[in-house]
């Protein structure tokens, strides 16, 4: 592979990840460990850093193993190499940040069943070079990182008034009666419905499964 | 594409129209006792719901459907007077929107459309949906010429804070008998909030119900005229008469079992069935013929589910509104059980009909046996589980006092063994004790949060006049919002707080308004912990204060 | 009140609370993926949502155990995810095979649905959630089983919605997965209603 034909093939990926293959609105994965904190703006920002994380170095470390692993153990294998980075962020998080380590609850836990992890593990790095896999992981991950933050802004704005706990002007005053539900879990689920709708009209072409 | 012809602007539903027709009483009603507002927020309704509609029915290429009217009368006579528009404008843009047109339009919906957009608002705005008021008009004419009848002459506006219903159910209202006492001849308007408690004859409330003087929704207060309305519909079979008589019969039948249990705020058949518009939702709601079922069977446990859900929720909930919620588990509820009442279930043929029943039985007897076996074969770890309590009780008791500092735990449990004793003469209470002198008390206080139980400490001065602190060490409430309850920012405003001498002890104001002394900011947002909080809050200390102060006297 | 009756009646409103109030999937969200992919038939959302229960309940026990008998001595409580997704996953593999040796009647209405379920995100969720809350052991039997219950429930409804439910009329962009998050969004909005009933 020659090194022009590389850097095509990685921007194609970043691509991929960031619009056409979109985790969240064109293949609607992942989003059961998220969704439940994007109501504050700061707990969906410290889990999509550690969903992105564990992603991307999930994927590199499957693509590193992936020739010494015999193929009928390998969801195995790729299940504790993704345990052992979420561990990773949850000690982490539970010994420098423990408030917000109380606040996530499980939901820093669940990053192991989600589905886009293991989907990229999968479907991507298994049969690809490491380098290529941790640029996949990585893309995967902001893709659905960007989506659930724009979620969560939308959510805190309309629900408390405020950005990463900031009072917003106008939101933040008595003018604006604030919309409770959008912090409930109803407002979540309408939310991403609205996110799905906008986007996917835009190339309705390609939503099609 | 504009279309030329009037009938293609709106397609004409005779059903439709009989239901508005139904419906002119409990307008009219509303027009009398709450003002011109009730004329011009239905209308408002009207128009903004047609105009919403007309957006996606013109991508169809199709007419506007006459149900859009329905649907915002309803919506419109379930808001309570003087409710802000924006309010109104979301809610039936929910309505027509996201319960509705994104479904397909007229007859694709699976959620009543009004009730929809009635409940997210609700949820959305609880203050402008429920914490105020306008008192009806009284007078041959009522407020008919005027636009409120809130608004006195020199323009200042009496509301309140509470529907009857809601004072019944916080106890606030007692029944006498049928006819004592005689005064007072009508339901009062207002009660205090803080402990007025007001007795009434049931034939006052029944008249109160019945004739629609009461706080409440615009549409939904008198009783008779939403009757009216519902006899018509009942008679000519536009709704469906067995979902009316399901819904208001194991509605009157479980409440009434209920009450002669004794179990706490049911209020009994009649005051439930005649009030905070049950018949509205029951006659013109529930009935929907697009969202309710379409076999006989399943119309008769729908409607039980609905008048055993509206119980529940009514009288156990956080939320009076009790029937819509209601009314909407049914429709989620309406197409399995639609399945269920047809009995075609496709299982593959007839052999396999008992199959996957069967396999669910198994699963449950299978899973009923091994726990059995579980519990009896391992129990052993309370020690360890009651030891952790323990600690973050003492805790609790420790961060109450912002004057006591520790690190660990082991440092917190010694401190806590040397100064705190809980002693009978404080009732409760752990006295805190300095020095060898008493130096405050340390209150546990416990309740229902918004999710779970919260439970914590609150310090208090030897002389009983100030709060020193309030720590919590149980609790589960909405991370970022209600369980922000812990975090010092919140829980530093009672830090040498003085206890209100009259009243409630401790009062929780919206963030940002002004305090006096024995006031605190409530969290933004988290509007149902902090009202939670308070009230649990206030019980707690309100019992032990009159307990101690008892124990005083007698000595 | 003796403490094993008080607790089997805690087990009980933790059990109603799970399904009503505070249910996995309407108001945690958990299990999502499963629940927009699989909801399109009654027939398969109750065979899928049954296997739920079954495992749900079966494996907050398991892992209960492991996490108060083996982590918590070792002072590995940090170790819980890897060794509960292990747990779940031998569990699930485990009773595949051993309803496919005994019982293939029950295989074809339970069993396919297997494989899907190690990575439904509830069954670790209601896991983790019950270390979290502290749950004694009786409590967790009560727990997992009316999570799985909640969940149940919810995928039935859904599914009925979407069996008598032609897409067609749909905005485009709101087809499949747009309008399934709708329902389920208008259903949580219903559920709510039940907040303060159960604690």
């Amino acid at each position: 592979m020659t090194s022009a034909e590389n850097s095509k093939n990685l921007r194609t990926l970043a691509l991929d990840g960031l619009w056409r293959d979109n985790p969240i609105f064109r293949q609607i994965l992942g989003i059961c460990s998220t969704l439940a904190v994007t109501n504050l703006v700061i707990n969906t920002f410290v889990m999509c850093a550690a969903l992105t994380l564990v992603t991307a170095m999930s994927c590199l470390t499957v693509s590193l193993l992936r020739n010494r692993t015999p193929r009928n153990i390998r969801m195995m294998v790729q299940t504790l190499i993704i345990g052992f980075y979420v561990v990773i962020v949850d000690v982490i998080l539970k010994a420098w940040w423990p408030d917000m380590s109380r606040n996530l609850g499980p939901y820093v836990g669940l990053i192991l069943t989600n589905c886009i992890v293991m989907g990229r593990c999968e479907a991507f790095a298994g049969s690809n070079k490491p380098l290529a896999a941790l640029w996949d992981g990585l893309f995967s991950g902001l893709g659905y990182s960007y989506v659930l933050l724009a979620i969560a802004a939308v959510r805190e704005m309309l629900g408390m008034g405020t950005f990463l706990g900031w009072p917003v002007p106008y939101f933040s005053s008595p003018y604006w009666d604030k919309w409770i539900i959008m912090v409930m879990p109803p407002g979540g689920f309408f939310v991403l419905a609205c996110v799905l709708w906008i986007t996917r009209s835009i190339k309705p072409k390609e939503a099609k499964k | 594409m504009i279309r030329q012809t009037q009938s293609n602007w709106l397609r004409k539903q005779p059903i439709m129209r009989k239901v508005l027709l139904a419906l002119v009483p409990c307008v009219l009603g509303g027009w009398y006792y709450f003002g011109i507002q009730t004329l011009a927020l239905t209308l408002f309704c009207c128009l903004w719901g047609f105009f919403l509609e007309w957006l996606f029915c013109r991508k169809r290429g199709e007419p506007v459907s006459e149900a859009v009217f329905v649907t915002a009368v309803l919506f419109a006579l379930t808001m309570p007077a003087g409710v802000g528009w924006h309010v109104a404008a979301v809610g039936m843009a929910f309505a027509v929107i996201f319960s509705k047109e994104v479904f397909g339009g007229f007859g694709r919906n699976f959620f009543n459309p009004a009730l929809a957009g009635r409940c997210f608002v609700y949820i959305c705005f609880p203050i402008a949906m429920t914490g105020v008021w306008q008192p009806p008009a009284e007078g041959p004419w009522g407020s008919l010429t005027r636009w409120s009848s809130a608004a006195d002459e020199d323009g200042s506006i009496a509301v309140t804070s509470a529907t009857p219903m809601a004072h019944k159910k916080a106890g606030r209202i007692q029944f006498g008998s049928w006819t004592e006492p005689a005064l007072p001849a009508s339901l009062p308007f207002q009660i205090d909030p803080a402990g007025g408690q007001i007795i009434v004859s049931k034939w006052t409330m029944m008249k109160g119900l019945l004739f629609g003087r009461i706080g409440g929704t615009m549409g939904a207060t008198s009783a008779v005229l939403i009757t009216l309305g519902g006899i018509y519909l009942f008679v000519t079979g536009t709704a469906s008469r067995t979902i009316i008589l399901s819904v208001i019969g194991s509605y009157a039948v479980f409440n009434q079992i209920f009450y002669w249990f004794g179990v706490a705020p049911v209020p009994g058949a009649w005051p439930a069935v005649l009030g905070g518009g049950f018949l509205l939702g029951a006659f013109f709601m529930s009935t929907d013929p697009v969202s309710s079922p379409r076999t006989e069977p399943a119309r008769i446990i729908y409607g039980i589910l609905i008048g055993l859900a509206s119980l529940v929720i009514r009288n156990f909930s956080i939320f009076n509104g009790g029937l819509m919620f209601a009314i909407l588990l049914g429709n989620m509820f309406t197409p399995i059980l639609d399945v269920a009442g047809q009995n075609h279930c496709r299982w593959e043929g007839k052999s396999m009909s008992q199959k996957p029943l069967y396999a669910i039985g198994y699963m449950f007897i299978v899973t009923a046996f091994f726990s059995a076996l579980i519990i009896g074969f391992a129990r052993g770890t309370q020690e360890q589980v009651a030891v952790n309590e323990r600690i973050a009780f003492e805790k609790a008791v420790l961060r109450a006092f912002p004057e006591i500092s520790f690190t660990t735990d082991s440092q917190a449990h010694q401190y806590f063994q040397q100064h705190f004793e809980l002693l009978p003469e404080a009732d409760g209470a752990w006295v805190y004790t300095k020095d060898g002198i008493a130096a405050g008390y340390a209150l546990p206080i416990e309740g229902k949060g918004f999710w779970a139980m919260i439970r914590g400490i609150v310090g208090i001065a030897p002389d009983r006049q100030t709060i020193l602190g309030l720590a919590f060490y149980e609790q589960n409430e909405t991370p970022g919002l209600g369980a922000r309850i812990v975090e010092p920012f919140f829980r530093d405003q009672f830090k040498n707080l003085t206890i209100r001498p009259q009243g409630l002890p401790v009062e929780l104001r919206p963030a940002g308004s002004a305090l006096s002394s024995g006031q605190v900011h409530a969290i933004s947002g988290a509007t149902q912990t902090c009202m939670r909080l308070k009230v649990l809050l206030n019980e707690n200390l309100q019992n032990w204060l009159k307990k101690m102060s008892e124990k005083e006297n007698r000595q | 009140m003796n403490s094993l009756g008080a607790e089997i009646w805690q087990a009980v409103v933790v059990c109603f609370a799970a399904v009503f109030t505070n249910n996995i999937l309407l108001s945690y969200f958990l299990g999502m993926c499963p629940f927009t992919a699989v909801s399109r038939e009654v027939r398969t959302a109750g065979g899928l949502g049954a296997a739920v229960v079954f495992v749900m309940t079966f494996t907050c026990i398991l892992n209960w155990m492991a996490y108060r008998y083996v982590l918590v001595p070792l002072h590995l409580e940090f170790f819980r995810f890897i060794l509960f997704i292990i747990i779940i996953a031998a569990f699930v593999q485990l009773v595949e095979m051993l309803i496919d040796r005994f019982s293939p009647a029950l295989y074809q209405s339970l069993g396919i649905f297997l494989p899907l379920i190690t990575v439904n995100c509830a069954i670790l969720g209601a896991s983790l959630f019950m270390i979290i809350r502290e749950y004694s052991l009786i409590v967790t039997i009560g727990y997992g089983f009316g999570s799985g219950v909640g969940w149940l429930l919810a995928i039935l409804a859904m599914a009925g919605i979407r069996q008598r439910f032609n897409e067609s009329r749909v905005p485009e962009g709101l087809r499949g997965p747009g309008i399934t998050l709708i329902i389920a969004g208008l259903m949580a909005l219903a559920f709510i209603g039940f907040t303060g009933v159960l604690s």
